[in-house]
């Protein structure tokens, strides 16, 4: 699946310097291609982080459109976003992202059981892909970063999802875990899945098919 | 089969955090614990003021002045207890004659006795048949079938039931029947009717009653009880008895109930703001609780909402959550208010000297319907504000903060 951002930026109201607009991401355009893993770089503050989440249908662009082959992402109402969401995109979100009341295994079928569903094979599958099939019961808690993380990318393709975000996905892990976490991302691009991974990390650039860079605000 | 959507969503976050359930249940628990106290306390007290009224059953109690010289008579009366003096019971014809009365009837007091009857001695009294309007409506089914034997109503905590003999002053007497509980002294009093209770009292070998019984002998009454006329105001008929009679001295009821009345309601006034104070301090420690619940949950719907929740979804979990929590901790405190609701209104009337009566099943369950719909209202208050909250948030920030 195409994801095209044209002419989005992002604005947030508030108190700096002169202005009272603070210009989180400048208009740009960008596509995103299917069997394609896009590293977006730059550094704290860039504005990367915005502009994966107005892609990923989690923040609305102050302008512009976000187009999924064609479907426009936002004119779409809440209950359709969130469906198209839960079906079509997987989201990696930064640090410890996790319900720590429940366990492995509910983490990891949340998306399914959102909507009345339930496909524990798919998620022993990915649990086992990912080498943590020995926790699925585990509290969130007992979990190392790396696990953590693991768990998180097991949660994202879950629906088996046709786009997959990552925002900054290695930031609290060591190398061995940063390469087993990229090496997942490029993989899943080799399936034909769309991933952008937005990062700092210098290594994720080998990993990448394309390095995109983000500088206040602007995509260069 | 496995449930799933939302109710699994709401049964992994409640068993999930059950230290949290459980601290939001207690909350919801003392939140309607507290208004079912007190909506059930205050309708007790005034039922039991009311209880104390018509045991009394008079409007205007005459007793003899030297019976009140060295006495608290207000709370003498209040608690029920009898007082073993006299004065001459030609002074009924004379309350009789005067404007307004409609009624007199007599009583004496023997004093107490020890029996086997009850733990405490017993107060002895004597009422007259043929002219009273105090006991007699009161015992209703229970009036004596036999004229024989000497025939005795008793208190609820004497113990004897209807139909009973018993052994009272060395001779034996029928109970004919028992009255209800108020609470006071007059519920460990033996009511026989004056000529059968001096007959025994002469019997006796207890000299004190022997001695009472002679003087009641000599024509001679403990308390005249008056019934005032519908259409007049009993203060002017008590001024007049104490001005006409000499050495009496005239009590209104409803005024002497009326003074204790007023400091009981003063007590059961600050039990009820006591109670709402509680409740209220609850309710306004739920609404904390769920607003720094929302800000330590915020990640977590943020997450869900990045897993494709709607912003629906994620209201009724919340509604969820906090209606199970509410309605379980209400319902179960308002069991446990329920089983100890008698050992509760007893302590409570012991602290006012005042009997509670227990109220009935019908305003039990309004009480209880209530005090659960307050608390839950709270819950929901509460769940309304964690889930506009949680509805207008950034989920894509909420997910960056740490």
């Amino acid at each position: 699946m195409q994801v095209c951002g044209t002419q989005i930026s992002k604005e947030y109201f508030r108190k700096r310097g002169d202005s009272n607009v603070l210009e989180a991401v400048h208009p740009c355009d960008i596509c995103l291609e299917p069997g394609t893993l896009t590293v977006l770089c730059g550094k704290s503050g860039s504005g990367k982080s915005t502009l994966l989440n107005m892609l990923s249908g989690m923040l609305c662009p102050t302008k512009g459109t976000v187009a999924y082959d064609h479907a426009d992402l936002y004119t779409m109402a809440d209950a359709d976003l969130s469906r198209f969401r839960n079906r079509s995109i997987g989201y990696i979100p930064q640090g410890r992202s996790m319900v720590a009341a429940w366990n492995v295994l509910e983490n990891v079928m949340m998306p399914l059981t959102l909507y009345r569903e339930r496909d524990e094979n798919r998620a022993m599958e990915l649990l086992e892909r990912f080498s943590i099939a020995a926790l699925r019961d585990q509290k969130m808690t007992k979990l190392s970063g790396g696990e953590l993380k693991r768990a998180a990318i097991a949660r994202a393709l879950i629906r088996d999802p046709e786009v997959i975000f990552a925002d900054e996905p290695t930031g609290d892990l060591d190398e061995e875990n940063t390469r087993i976490v990229f090496g997942a991302l490029q993989e899943l691009a080799r399936e034909g899945k769309t991933v952008l991974a937005v990062t700092h990390e210098e290594e994720a650039k080998a990993y990448a098919d394309r390095v995109l860079l983000m500088e206040s605000g602007r995509l260069m | 089969m496995k449930i799933s959507g939302i109710p699994a969503m709401v049964h992994m976050n409640l068993s999930g955090r059950l230290v949290r359930s459980i601290t939001l249940s207690v909350l919801a628990a003392v939140m309607s614990a507290s208004w079912f106290a007190g909506l059930i306390l205050v309708p007790s007290v005034q039922g039991g003021l009311e209880m104390i009224q018509r045991r009394l059953g008079a409007d205007i109690m005459v007793v003899p002045y030297a019976a009140l010289s060295k006495k608290n008579y207000e709370n003498e009366i209040l608690s029920g207890s009898a007082v073993p003096a006299f004065m001459p019971a030609e002074n009924m014809e004379k309350i009789a004659q005067i404007e307004g009365v409609s009624g007199v009837s007599s009583q004496i007091c023997l004093g107490d006795v020890d029996t086997d009857l009850a733990r405490e001695p017993v107060h002895l009294m004597g009422y007259d048949p043929q002219t009273d309007f105090c006991v007699t409506p009161w015992i209703g089914a229970y009036a004596p079938k036999t004229a024989d034997a000497p025939v005795a109503v008793v208190g609820s905590r004497v113990n004897a039931q209807a139909g009973d003999t018993v052994s009272l002053l060395s001779a034996s007497v029928f109970v004919s029947g028992k009255m209800e509980e108020t609470g006071t002294d007059l519920d460990t009093s033996i009511y026989v009717d004056t000529r059968s209770l001096l007959r025994l009292a002469e019997q006796s070998e207890d000299t004190d009653i022997q001695r009472r019984a002679a003087l009641a002998q000599g024509n001679q009454v403990s308390s005249i009880l008056v019934d005032v006329a519908e259409e007049y105001d009993p203060e002017p008929v008590l001024n007049s008895i104490n001005i006409h009679i000499k050495k009496v001295r005239a009590i209104v009821s409803g005024q002497v109930i009326g003074g204790e009345a007023s400091s009981i309601h003063g007590v059961s006034s600050a039990i009820l703001v006591l109670t709402m104070v509680v409740g209220c301090a609850a309710m306004a420690a739920y609404a904390v609780v769920y607003v720094l619940m929302t800000a330590e949950r915020k990640k977590e719907f943020a997450l869900l909402r990045a897993a494709g929740a709607s912003g629906k979804m994620l209201s009724e979990i919340i509604m969820a959550e906090g209606s199970i929590l509410s309605v379980a901790g209400s319902a179960v405190s308002i069991g446990i208010m329920l089983v100890l609701l008698p050992a509760f209104l007893s302590r409570a009337g012991q602290a006012m000297n005042l009997p509670l009566p227990a109220p009935g099943a019908g305003r039990c369950a309004v009480c209880a319907v209530i005090a659960v719909g307050i608390s839950v209202l709270a819950g929901m208050a509460g769940c309304v504000m964690m889930a506009r909250s949680i509805s207008r948030m950034d989920a894509a920030s909420a997910l960056r903060e740490a």
